[in-house]
């Protein structure tokens, strides 16, 4: 079969599915296959299930379904049910005589989609080819429903901040999902099972993004499909449907880099030179957090000067998101960058488009990103996490020239008190990161105004609160406790960083979040920043100094958000509102 | 079964001649013609009618086999997948099916003589029998391998021993009157599989 792209259904589907029959009982075998065969199916018949096996191997794509009996001499039938599932991923149906209730639980559980029993009849095997049709059908949904998690994401980012360049981010969201759908529908036919038990999880390290990265572009983004870049990356336990899945969301990743690069471009006055690259980096950063989600796109650290650590794989589902919003910080000045890197970030496949964001930023960019994604991990980004992305945070720092930060940094929690300082005291997000992250938004946002770049904001966000180092220290100091109260205050901390490379986005998404965040005032920024601090600091930290730089107007918002609901999707309507 | 055999019966009846009448009219015309014509007509008329009785007897034998219960739905099945491609399909199957099976009843024999008994040996053996069993819709035989697994469960060796001769003796009987069936169906000829409806 072909390597990338599958075509779609027979004409005269579902005739012609192929089918291999698994099972000891010679007459039993001849009987489903004069059966199958009348039904019009193509038929392979085998009696062994190593054989059986190494006819799949052979022909990764060769066979639509499998047949196989549960009760065989040389391999136990569940024990084939995982392998098919793990290596092939596709629907195995199980046979048996015996119709125990603990059996076909035992089947279903091993990821069988269905238990026929024996003596099975004709009209059975007629309707095998719905568990064909419904895979499909599943794997291209969860596809959309990636993609509609961008679109959605964009749309509401699009509507709050800027129309067009949302618009045209969804556009290109569906087209893209329109080709992908195409092209990534069956090529990720697989990758994406959810009847298969223990599929094994891969998890997407930087050096395995990076020879994906590389395989890709050396095939050609155009003609790229899952076989090839897995016969390039000559990774021998990888399997093309890992491959497959991961190429979607880079692809995902790449497309939504090119809009807001596209947008950002087109902006005025913001231009940052690495507005990919921020987005990158926050994509990559999002990435670690991916990581979490075994997707970690190594891209984004490859490109950060090496220094990105991959984050640790965390147990965080929102990994992704955490990346994305980074990305829409960094990448667009206002933009709803944002919007979209939380969408990454929801779609869980963050990591491919994180990732390639951060390939193509320049090492400074990568460092904001890192941050930033650091503190979307909220959600869930174990302490652990926190403090690997924060040294990444700080290497990326270290890396950044115009990171007046850097000098600060004795810890990660350090630089995010730097970030922070610039803005206020670290913020103490807890894991309702969220709300911190609104706020972090909005203080980047203001940094943004300062500068186009990122980076710069970051640089002016210093400059601009002209926080003391000894005051930054102080920060920091008082962000560390939070810090270490909670692995979310340090998912904070981060994101305050990211959030200043961001700014424009965070400002943009607390305007969206808070509505009132509009003011692109450092010091507003500032207000907000704290606030979104004090929000977050449930540990006491408000003490800290927010109280005077409340901002009514920002606060009432914040915290709106902030208590809303410490769920995600609140968090996400914060962030994406533009 | 009945509603099929009289449908085959008036199948075959139909395209013969109405022969009863027929010698009797002839013999009064002219008695060299009509006696060979008669003849003629009669041996057409024994030869459908033989064929007709064979095709009857066929059925009945295999009527007989679905009412003493020993082949179950299975058998239509594999009745209804017989066609051109594969003309003696069920025979085929059938003769697979005692050749297969044969070996697992030897592993049983085996297993039986041992002492002690491998009960869960004797299950998994028997479980495959009775899978096996179940293609060709042996009834008899099936339940006969039910109650010896259930004898394996109680850890009974008499019973065992018992149900597992019950089986082989079911397992014997069918095989002949398979047997008969095939040959009377091969005998009756190819037309009951042409008028069976595909």
């Amino acid at each position: 079969m072909d390597n990338g792209c599958f075509s779609s259904p027979r004409r005269d589907f579902p005739a012609g599915l192929r089918v291999l029959v698994v099972d000891d009982d010679p007459t039993w075998l001849k009987i489903l296959e004069k059966m199958l065969k009348k039904c019009n199916y193509e038929v392979t018949t085998c009696c062994l299930a190593r054989h059986a096996l190494n006819l799949l191997r052979e022909r990764k794509d060769g066979y639509d379904i499998v047949i196989s009996d549960v009760n065989m001499p040389d391999m136990d039938g569940f024990k084939l049910l995982e392998h098919v599932g793990l290596e092939m991923d596709l629907p195995v149906i199980m046979m048996s005589v015996d119709g125990e209730t603990s059996r076909v639980m035992k089947g279903v559980q091993h990821g069988a989609c269905d238990y026929l029993l024996k003596p099975i009849r004709m009209k059975e095997l007629r309707n095998i080819w719905q568990h064909v049709f419904r895979k499909r059908i599943h794997e291209a949904k969860e596809f959309e429903s990636f993609e509609s998690f961008e679109s959605i994401h964009l749309m509401r980012n699009g509507s709050e901040l800027s129309d067009e360049g949302n618009l045209f981010a969804v556009e290109d969201v569906t087209s893209t999902k329109k080709r992908k759908d195409a092209d990534n529908k069956h090529d990720d036919k697989e990758c994406m099972d959810p009847s298969s038990t223990k599929k094994a999880r891969v998890v997407w390290s930087v050096d395995l993004h990076q020879k994906f990265v590389k395989a890709v572009n050396q095939i050609g983004f155009d003609k790229v499909g899952p076989k090839k870049i897995l016969d390039l990356m000559n990774v021998p336990w990888l399997t093309r449907e890992n491959v497959a899945s991961h190429l979607q969301k880079y692809r995902l990743y790449l497309i939504r880099i090119q809009k807001e690069n596209d947008r950002r471009s087109s902006s005025s006055g913001m231009k940052h030179s690495d507005f990919p690259s921020k987005d990158l980096g926050s994509f990559g950063f999002q990435n670690p957090v991916n990581k979490q989600q075994n997707d970690v796109s190594t891209d984004s650290y490859n490109y950060s000067d090496g220094s990105l650590h991959l984050p640790t794989v965390e147990n965080k589902n929102h990994e992704g998101d955490k990346g994305t919003v980074s990305q829409f910080p960094i990448a667009k000045k206002g933009r709803p960058l944002t919007g979209n890197v939380a969408d990454s970030n929801i779609r869980e496949s963050s990591r491919v488009g994180l990732n390639q964001p951060f390939a193509q930023s320049e090492g400074n960019h990568a460092v904001f990103d890192c941050s930033l994604p650091t503190q979307y991990s909220w959600t869930e980004v174990p302490h652990m996490q926190l403090k690997e992305e924060h040294k990444s945070l700080v290497q990326l720092e270290d890396s950044f020239n115009q990171m007046p930060l850097h000098g600060k940094q004795h810890h990660i929690q350090v630089d995010q008190s730097q970030s922070v300082a610039s803005i206020s005291s670290a913020p103490s997000i807890t894991e309702e990161e969220v709300p911190a992250c609104i706020e972090a938004k909005p203080l980047f946002s203001d940094f943004k105004n300062d500068q186009s770049s990122s980076v710069n904001s970051i640089g002016n966000a210093v400059d601009t609160f002209s926080i003391q180092p000894g005051s930054l220290a102080m920060n920091a100091q008082s962000l560390e406790p939070i810090s270490t109260t909670n692995s979310g205050l340090k998912a904070h901390g981060y994101n305050n960083l990211s959030c200043i490379s961001d700014v424009e986005i965070y400002q943009r998404n607390l305007l969206l979040g808070g509505g009132a965040a509009s003011a692109p005032l450092d010091e507003d920024l500032h207000f907000q920043w704290l606030q979104g601090e004090c929000y977050n600091m449930n540990f006491g930290l408000q003490n800290i100094g927010m109280s005077e730089y409340y901002d009514p107007g920002l606060i009432a918002e914040a915290p709106s958000h902030l208590y809303d609901s410490a769920d995600y999707s609140v968090i996400d309507q914060g962030l994406f509102i533009a | 079964m009945c509603v099929c055999v009289s449908v085959e019966l008036r199948c075959y009846i139909n395209p013969s001649t109405p022969c009863h009448t027929t010698p009797h009219c002839t013999i009064s015309f002219a008695i060299l013609t009509t006696i060979q014509t008669s003849f003629l007509f009669f041996l057409s008329h024994f030869l459908i009618m033989d064929k007709i009785h064979s095709h009857r007897q066929v059925a009945v034998i295999k009527h007989s086999l679905f009412d003493q219960g020993y082949l179950d739905e299975q058998f239509i099945q594999l009745e209804e997948l017989q066609d051109d491609a594969n003309p003696n399909f069920v025979e085929e199957i059938v003769t697979l099916y005692y050749r297969d099976s044969s070996r697992l009843i030897s592993n049983l024999d085996h297993t039986l003589e041992r002492n002690p008994l491998d009960f869960n040996k004797l299950d998994t053996i028997m479980h495959q029998f009775k899978g096996s069993s179940s293609s060709i819709g042996a009834k008899k035989v099936k339940a006969e391998c039910t109650l010896f697994r259930e004898y394996c469960r109680t850890r009974n060796g008499e019973g065992c021993r018992k149900s597992f001769q019950q089986m082989k003796k079911e397992y014997a009987i069918l095989r002949k009157k398979l047997e008969t069936y095939f040959q009377m169906a091969r005998q009756a000829g190819p037309k009951e599989t042409a008028l069976r409806p595909k």
